[in-house]
Formats: structure tokens, sequence, C-alpha cells
């Protein structure tokens, strides 16, 4: 399918018959009417030989080479919310996903992080926020409360995760980590499996906070109060995830928490390849100022600039929300 | 037809350093004995023809030939009610002894054609040559009015292939590949383990060689029986390759070495169908190898998709991956599989030129490829092989595996074909505790 919309990123001059704005890159189909966006890769020419047939495990059906889900640098922004995925400089994939949307008045984002020791990372973390945001919207716009509408869409992202599972994966199947950000008018609630993040970034910074409590025995400790060492020497097993999606993962439920912010600011939802760099909640709130989509990128700046060991994935999402400059369509096809 | 449940594993290092194109598989193929449909429910349904060499070597000594008669009367007992059947006398001619009356056909196996055959079988005569093109083309006449699944034949012979060229074999191996399937065995001292082996894999089934006729009897029944479990045929392995890639080789690895490479059946530009006749209960191993354009480090390519089909239905299928990687603590890990198999078929051509070199009286070269070969027979617990080279051959020194090779006086006759007719049969790895 053709596409003559014009790329909100960059707005880039639409080229007829191209399915990718020829600016930034970014996959133009169907944008018009879809409600979320995510960073999984259209179906780009296999980088090996050019070819387009994939098999639907993933392999260019020419040259054999496997397609990535995701993409090195990926910048999306719908519904006057934002987010930026990056590669970083160490890792040879992307194996984090971000993925963003709105529904009625509530903007919705997720961040999956592929788990670097299971096979194919990428296409759990891709495979995750995709299943995620497409169910969260669902329950979101039949009426259900955020928190079930976050188990819904974690559920369907652990399904969808566990399915990769294949003979081949057996030694480590697919896996990542999994957390989804709901922002209402009166309300944040997120829902997490895992050590991936969402913080509260006041507009006064000093009311800002962590959301989530990593799913990791460090984690559990400093919220108990009890400090870990932090930095290169620790203990690995302190960081060791004890909880994510995957075929060989036992529990899969979201840790749920919500709060009724007191004035404006923003929700950031991350990958530990940002706060691995920066992880206090007022630091972060001051850092990067600005519009999402500025924040966004200047967040994955900053986690670049601090050396990008892993990828990033970062979400902006401005509480309470705010009315973007096009008008927010439903999870439904839009009445006009 | 109902087909077995096929599972594949494959076993090999999918890390490769920079810059590396090979990538070796062990593929092991199993047909599961849970829910076999075994042949003798009917699901699948078979033809058998025996040939027995009846030629005049036969009758010297007279054991041959009355042991051959046993087993082809235990075969014949050993053949399910209803299975159509034929026995062939073979000498430089071919003659169908039974079913009598001298049209070209089978008969079903009831009591009554059981007991004809039996008494036929016990009035065979030893006279005459050896042509065993005649005898493959009377079987594969046989076979063509014939509709079953699975149609197996056993030759048995004592000779050399004398009454006509190699030519002649090479054509009617040529019109029989792909018809039926054939076990072959040599008794006695005269026959050629190339020639029963060249018949053999062609035609999908297994030569050996016995040293004794009295073991005839329990070889036809094993034969047979095996015959009979088969549950599948006409099953191929299915290889997909990348565009810029190329197989090596495709052998058999276990329970024989059989290269397959040459079988390819072009299905499209980069797929192709290597025959693997029918399967029983049974497990065999594959060995693949492929050579990749390199990629660069962090790719992954699916370097073959493996699957098995039976007419064009497909029963399985596992991914060949190979992933590039500058941890070369990972690439340079051997897999044991493919180490043990690489081992084999090393240990296979050291015996068939050791032998080879031991009869054209080139001492030196015999002795050091038989050592070698005892050497890898005895580390991978192949200890049949190991004892087998000390039939022809004396151990000077066990640590370095120095061997002396025996006298010819000391030599059983005959033993060098059955070690050349061996020489393919494998062992298994001994699974790793992982």
């Amino acid at each position: 399918m053709s596409s003559t919309a014009v790329c909100e990123l960059c707005a880039g001059p639409p080229v007829a018959g191209h399915n990718f704005c020829e600016g930034c890159g970014r996959d133009l189909r169907g944008d018009a009417d879809r409600w979320w966006r995510s960073s999984t890769a259209g179906p780009d020419p296999c980088p090996g030989c050019g070819g387009t047939e994939y098999s639907p495990d993933g392999y260019c059906e020419a040259c054999g080479r496997r397609r990535n889900a995701g993409q090195d640098h990926v910048e999306l922004a719908i519904g006057g919310i934002a987010a930026v995925t990056d590669k970083g400089r160490h890792k040879q994939r992307n194996e984090d996903a971000v993925a963003i949307g709105r529904v009625g008045d509530a903007t919705i984002a997720v961040v999956c992080d592929g788990v670097s020791t299971s096979i194919r990372a990428d296409e759990a973390s891709h495979a995750g926020v995709d299943a995620a945001i497409a169910a969260l919207g669902t329950a979101l716009s039949g009426g259900e409360p955020p928190a079930q509408a976050i188990v819904a869409g974690t559920r369907a992202a652990a399904e969808a995760v566990a399915r990769l599972a294949t003979p081949e994966t057996v030694a480590s199947p697919p896996s990542c980590t999994f957390v989804a950000a709901v922002v209402t008018d009166s309300e944040v609630v997120v829902g997490w499996v895992g050590d991936s993040r969402a913080y509260w970034l006041a507009d006064q910074p000093a009311e800002s906070r962590r959301l989530t409590i990593d799913d990791s025995l460090a984690g559990q400790l400093a919220a108990a109060g009890v400090a870990t060492e932090a930095g290169e020497g620790r203990d690995p097993r302190l960081t060791a995830l004890a909880r994510w999606l995957g075929a060989d993962a036992e529990d899969t439920e979201p840790r749920i928490a919500s709060f009724q912010p007191t004035g404006p600011g923003r929700v950031l939802v991350c990958s530990d390849g940002l706060h691995r760099y920066l992880s206090d909640p007022a630091k972060l709130a001051v850092t990067a100022p600005g519009a999402p989509a500025d924040t966004a990128r200047a967040l994955n700046q900053l986690s670049l600039d601090a050396g990008g060991a892993d990828n990033i994935a970062i979400a902006i999402l401005p509480f309470p929300p705010v009315s973007p400059a096009d008008p927010p369509v439903t999870a439904e096809e839009p009445t006009e | 037809m109902t087909q077995p449940s096929f599972e594949i594993e494959v076993h090999h290092n999918e890390y490769l350093p920079q810059g590396g194109q090979i990538v070796d598989a062990i593929i092991t193929v199993s047909a599961s004995g849970a829910g076999l449909p075994s042949a003798a429910d009917g699901a699948v349904s078979t033809a058998e023809v025996i040939m027995v060499d009846c030629s005049g070597s036969m009758g010297y000594p007279i054991t041959k030939l009355t042991e051959a008669t046993r087993a082809t009367q235990t075969a014949i007992d050993t053949l399910r009610e209803g299975v159509p059947f034929a026995v062939v006398a073979g000498t430089h001619n071919a003659y169908l002894i039974y079913p009598p009356g001298g049209q070209i056909r089978m008969v079903p196996v009831n009591q009554r054609t059981r007991a004809e055959a039996k008494a036929a079988v016990s009035r065979l005569r030893a006279d005459g040559g050896t042509a065993m093109s005649r005898w493959l083309d009377l079987a594969n006449r046989l076979f063509a009015s014939q509709p079953a699944d699975i149609k197996h034949a056993i030759l048995l012979t004592d000779g050399k292939n004398e009454s006509e060229s190699p030519a002649d074999l090479d054509r009617v191996l040529g019109e029989c590949e792909g018809r039926f399937i054939c076990d072959s065995r040599g008794i006695g001292q005269g026959w050629i383990a190339e020639e029963l082996m060249k018949i053999s894999s062609t035609l999908l089934g297994a030569a050996d060689g016995l040293e004794d006729p009295a073991e005839l009897p329990a070889a036809f029944r094993a034969m047979t029986e095996t015959a009979m479990g088969k549950a599948a045929a006409d099953v191929a392995l299915r290889i997909w390759t990348p565009a810029s890639a190329k197989i090596r080789f495709l052998k058999q690895a276990f329970p024989q070495v059989e290269d397959l490479t040459g079988r390819r059946v072009e299905v499209s530009p980069r797929v192709g169908d290597y025959p693997t006749g029918a399967w029983g209960a049974e497990s065999r191993d594959y060995h693949l190898s492929v050579e990749v354009s390199p990629a660069a480090i962090g790719d992954e390519l699916l370097a073959a998709r493996v699957s098995l089909v039976s007419h064009d239905q497909k029963l399985a299928e596992r991914l060949v991956l190979a992933k590039w990687t500058d941890d070369v603590a990972l690439s340079t890990r051997i897999n044991p599989q493919v180490a043990h198999y690489t081992g084999q078929e090393e240990m296979a051509a050291l015996l068939r030129d050791g032998v080879a070199a031991m009869q054209a009286g080139d001492d030196a070269t015999a002795t050091a490829k038989l050592g070698r070969a005892r050497k890898i027979a005895l580390e991978s617990g192949h200890t049949d092989t190991a004892k087998l080279v000390e039939r022809v051959a004396e151990v000077v020194d066990e640590p370095t595996g120095t061997i002396r090779l025996k006298k010819k006086e000391d030599v059983d006759s005959g033993i060098e074909e059955i070690i050349k007719v061996r020489s393919v049969k494998t062992t298994r790895v001994k699974r790793q505790v992982e």
C-alpha cells in the first residue's frame, strides 16, 4: 500500500508509491488511521542482499540473513507524546523496543528490553510492545480502567513473546522485560515485569520519583531501604533479572503502581540503556526540559555520550495529556 | 498412507569466527516408535523379492547352498501374511523360481504359497556363472507390477559379478534406482565388497558380509523383519540453502557412512531433495557441511533449512543457523557430534584404502592406514572394527597404536572384503551430559 502521508517526525514530503519517509526512513504505511506507533521494523529490504521475502521465522528467503526486528534509531511521535530508541554504541542490534499511542484522552507507552542472554531477544521485545499496546489500547477504549488494561496488555505481550520459542531457541528462548504506562487527566498507572522503569518527572523537580521497583535482588533491597553497592564491582547476582517475559518465564503478571499527580509533569518510561547512566529522578527531571520529542532525544543523547553501552528506549508522556495538534483518535476507526 | 512422526535435531557450533565460511552440522532424524503405524498394521503395503545366488561356486562347500536355502525359507516365514513376494535364482541369468508358471508376477503370502515357495527353494541347485544385473532386472520387472509403498529386495551372493561387464550392472542399477530398496549380503570368499556396496548404496539398502554361512538364516530374518517394520516410504531430506551458499557435502553418518551429495534432486534453485528411502522406528544421523559467504560480526544467517518430506508433504523441519562472533571462546568450540562423525568418516576411508593397499601389496601404506583406523575405532568405542583390523594385523605397541600386518597365510580369506563392507558402519557418540 502506498501512502501520501506527511512524515510527522521530519515533515518530509511524501513521495507517491513509497512506503518509507524519504527524509528519515520511517514507515508511513497505515499511519493515517493507526492510533499507535512502534519501533518495530517494517519489511525493509534485506540488508544482506536487498531481497524482500522473509520466511515466517524472519530469515531472508534469498540469502538467509536474519532480519532485525528493530531498527538502529527510531523516533516516534503521536498524540502529544514522543519516543526514541537507539542501538547504542556497542550492541550489534537494537533489542530495545518502544510503542506509544493515544486512546481518547489517555496516552500509553510500552518499553520492552530484550534479555541479552536470550536468543533472538530483538524479536521478543518488538513482539512484546506491539502485542501489549494493541491489547492495552483495546481494553482502554472498551472502558477498562488503566490498571486492568495494563494487565491485559502484559498478558498479550507475555503470550506473544512465549510464542516465539522454537526448537532452535530451547537453550534460552526469546525474552524481554516489560514496562507500560497509562497517563490520563487524573492519574498515572504503570505496570512492569523486569528492570525497565517508569519515572515521574515533576515540573517541581524535587517531587520527582521512580514509579517502578526493579524485579531484581538489588531492586527489592533498594525498595526496602537497603543500599547496595553500585557500579562495576557490584555482585552480578544483585542485578540479575528475577522476572521477565518469555517461554521460560514463570511469573509474568505485572506489578502495578498508580498515583494522582498534584501538579504537571512528565512520565518517563525507559530501559536500562538510560537509567544505568542517570537514575536519579530529580536529575532526570532537570536534565531535559522542553517538548516531549526534545526530551526524548536529549536523554538518548545523554546515554550515548555517557558510553552507549546498551540499547536505549525512552518514551515521554506529559501530564496531564496535552491536546495534540492532530485530534485524538480512538482505537476504533475515526468517526470523521 | 499414515506417516510416523519424525523429529529432527541439529547439533553444531553455530558460532563462526570473523570471515568463517564453513558450517558443519549433524542432523539427527528420528522416526518415533510411539504411535508409529507399522507395516504390521497394514498402514503401509510392502512387497518382497529374494534373490539367491545359485552360481556353481555356491555348491563348494555345499553348506553355502544349504544355508542359503534355509535362510530364504526363514525369510519367507518372516514375511507378513498378504505381502506379495517372489524368489529369484541368480546365475549368469535369472530365473523366477517362485511363483511358478513362467509369468512375471508376484503372489501374496498365505499358508499355501509359503509352503510352495519353501518347497521350490529346497530344489535349488548350484550351476552357472554370476550376472547380477540380470537378477536385479528381473526383480525390477517383478516390482513394476506392484503398487506397494515399500518394495524391498534381498540379494545374496558368494561371488564376483564376473559373467558381465561392470557397465551392465551400472546400467541396470540406474534403471532400478528409486524403484526398490535392496539389502545385499556376501558369503564365502569370492564376493567383492565394492560390488555389493554399490548395489546397496544406489538402492538405499545396506551391504554386509557373513563369514559363516550358518549366520545366514538369522541375517535374512533380520532383514525381512526390518523391511516389514518400515512405515514410511520415499522419505527425502529437503535442504534449503541461501543463494550464495554451497553444499560441500551431505552424508549419512549413522548407522553407516553414505555420501548423498551427488543424489540431490533439484526442487528449486535453492532447494534440493536427497533420498533416504524407507523408515521404520529408527534414528539416523546426517552430516551436512555448507559453505556460506561470510558476514559481519553479529550477523545471523540461516545456513540451511532442513526438512523431511514424503511425497511433498513436510514431516519435520529444523534450522541450521550461523552467527559470526569475535568471541574466540565461542567460535572455537568443537561440537562433539561433528567431531565424532568427522572421525568416523576418516576411519571409513582409512579402512577402505588400507585394505586396498594391503591387497595391492603396498604393506607400508596398509600398515599406516589400518593402524590409524584402529586407533580411531578404539577412541570412538568401535571395538568391532578394532577387532576386524586385528584379524589382519598384530598390535606391536598398544600405546602408540603401532601394528604389523600378519603374514598372508595367517589371514582368514575373505576377511578383507568383510573389513571393506563394514568400514562404513559407524557408532554413535555417547550422549554428553549437558
